[in-house]
């Protein structure tokens, strides 16, 4: 017989609210309908009636975790409608802070990741080693997230002399804490009795669907806006595209966990080029925007954010389409829960690494 | 690997006039415009080329209504438009070729007022049910 779990709004593993109706025959579960809006809160509207560097602080404020890649795409694509080159500083501090936002984001999904599972030690033991992050952030930027780190042209603040020692000792507690922490996850068994061979994507899936970063490279489609589509200073330094065919849930943790490392790798790379281009530029002013339409791309932390801008010549734009990485994977959710016990539903779903507050804007 | 001017011969040749428009931007962006219905015809093009659909922007134009599809051709950013007149703004479905666009065109739907003709599940995505205005419209 056919019986329907409301999972949501409220759920303990949704920090968000998000309603997923599981239909399951016993504790199989045969089909998923999803329902969003719940943090609808119409931002491309209000992007329409705001200045371009009014819209930076807002996009910046779609979601707390991935601030910095919001304005990181909104600034690509007016910065090509402007036909801007942003200084080579900029593209480099930039570069660092949107890294050391991935470490932090990694490792909050890894801390929720091992609380549904049911090990808060090991939760505990992440978010600490989280802080080492995100105090670097508040010491360079002067805060924890939302930044304001950009502007139409290059950044607002720089990275100093003085931020360099603490950024780099933080990096490397942060390199050996995830060394410990991918040995974690690769050898425990309550995790991989969780992880392994649950939540299966496969690979045509994750093509047909045409989902983005971690939850596609875990399912061997290599798509990485950073490699794909380089912006910043990207093709400047060297690191690897994490791509994992086996297509689970611990494939999807063991590719975050391996971007930390290639993340702590960028930054230190960063770091000397940014000490070589001392006393450059971090921005150039730009007077107008002229009539155009501009596409930017980044891949923050869950996947491709995209934005769309279209300028008619005025201090405001005519429209800015903003898709976020979970709006792209979300979709994929009904495929990997098919087949699936009610059991894996909440793990399986924090395996995308959901953001409803992006999704919904 | 297909270059913007192999992709421009490729529409034309299969589009003919219904190419409205072709203009390649900064950094492999690529802008084209193509008459209402013939835009299914070019999005089985860009499957054939192994496309990865982005998202679709719906863009209010005053007289008209317009659909962006985003998609990406590596190394090109193709953004496909088609519009159709504000008083009868019926586009077609594409989400039988790529099924993630069925979630973007309900919001397209929604948010816009297209009427997505052929549409899979019409629901509300973001709003609730019984809304019925346009928030995206301008008036």
């Amino acid at each position: 017989m056919d019986v329907v779990v409301q999972f949501g709004p409220q759920h303990l593993a949704l920090a968000e609210p998000e309603r997923l109706r599981v239909h399951a025959e016993g504790e199989k579960v045969v089909n998923v309908d999803i329902a969003m809006g719940y943090n609808h809160r119409g931002i491309e509207k209000l992007a329409e009636r705001k200045t371009y560097e009014q819209d930076i602080l807002l996009v910046e404020r779609i979601c707390g975790i991935c601030s910095m890649s919001h304005p990181v795409a909104f600034t690509q694509a007016v910065e090509d409608i402007a036909n801007v080159t942003v200084p080579e500083r900029a593209n480099y501090s930039r570069m660092i802070i949107a890294e050391l936002e991935r470490i932090h984001s990694h490792l909050l999904w890894a801390g929720i990741a091992a609380e549904i599972i049911g090990i808060e030690t090991l939760f505990m033991y992440i978010w600490r080693d989280r802080e080492f992050v995100l105090d670097q952030l508040e010491i360079i930027t002067g805060n924890r997230n939302h930044y304001a780190w950009n502007t139409v042209g290059g950044c607002r603040k720089d990275i100093t002399e003085k931020h360099i020692p603490g950024l780099l000792t933080a990096l490397d507690v942060v390199e050996r804490r995830t060394e410990y922490y991918i040995d974690s996850f690769l050898r425990n068994r309550t995790i991989k009795a969780r992880l392994v061979g649950t939540g299966i994507l496969p690979r045509e899936d994750a093509r047909r669907l045409c989902t983005v970063g971690p939850l596609a490279r875990a399912s061997g489609y290599a798509v990485d806006v950073r490699k794909d589509d380089p912006h910043l200073a990207y093709d400047k330094v060297d690191f690897e595209k994490i791509v994992l065919d086996e297509e689970d849930n611990m494939a999807r943790a063991k590719v975050r966990l391996l971007e930390i490392i290639e993340s702590v790798k960028i930054i230190r790379q960063a770091v000397t080029a940014l000490r070589e281009l001392s006393g450059g530029e971090i921005a150039v002013k730009v007077k107008q925007i002229p009539p155009g339409e501009g596409v930017g791309r980044y891949e923050a932390p869950r996947g491709e954010v995209f934005h769309y801008v279209r300028s008619n010549g005025t201090f405001y734009p005519e429209r800015v389409k903003i898709r976020a990485p979970t709006y792209a994977n979300v979709q994929a959710v009904p495929v990997m829960l098919q087949g699936d016990t009610l059991g894996d539903v909440p793990i399986t779903l924090a395996s995308i690494d959901p953001c409803f507050c992006c999704t919904d804007r | 690997m297909v270059t913007a001017s192999e992709l421009e011969e490729t529409l034309r040749t299969h589009l003919r006039e219904d190419v409205l428009e072709f203009t390649l931007a900064r950094r492999n962006r690529v802008f084209s415009k193509v008459r209402n219905g013939s835009h299914r015809q070019a999005v089985k093009l860009f499957q054939d080329m192994g496309g990865h659909l982005s998202v679709i922007t719906s863009v209010d134009l005053g007289e008209e209504l317009e659909l962006v599809y985003h998609f990406e051709l590596h190394p090109l950013q193709v953004s496909l438009k088609t519009s159709a007149p504000r008083g009868n703004p019926r586009i077609e479905t594409i989400s039988d070729i790529y099924p993630s666009a069925a979630w973007y065109e309900r919001e397209a739907m929604e948010m816009m007022g297209i009427t997505v003709v052929n549409h899979p599940d019409p629901r509300h995505l973001f709003l609730p049910d019984d809304y019925t205005e346009y928030p995206l419209r301008r008036f």
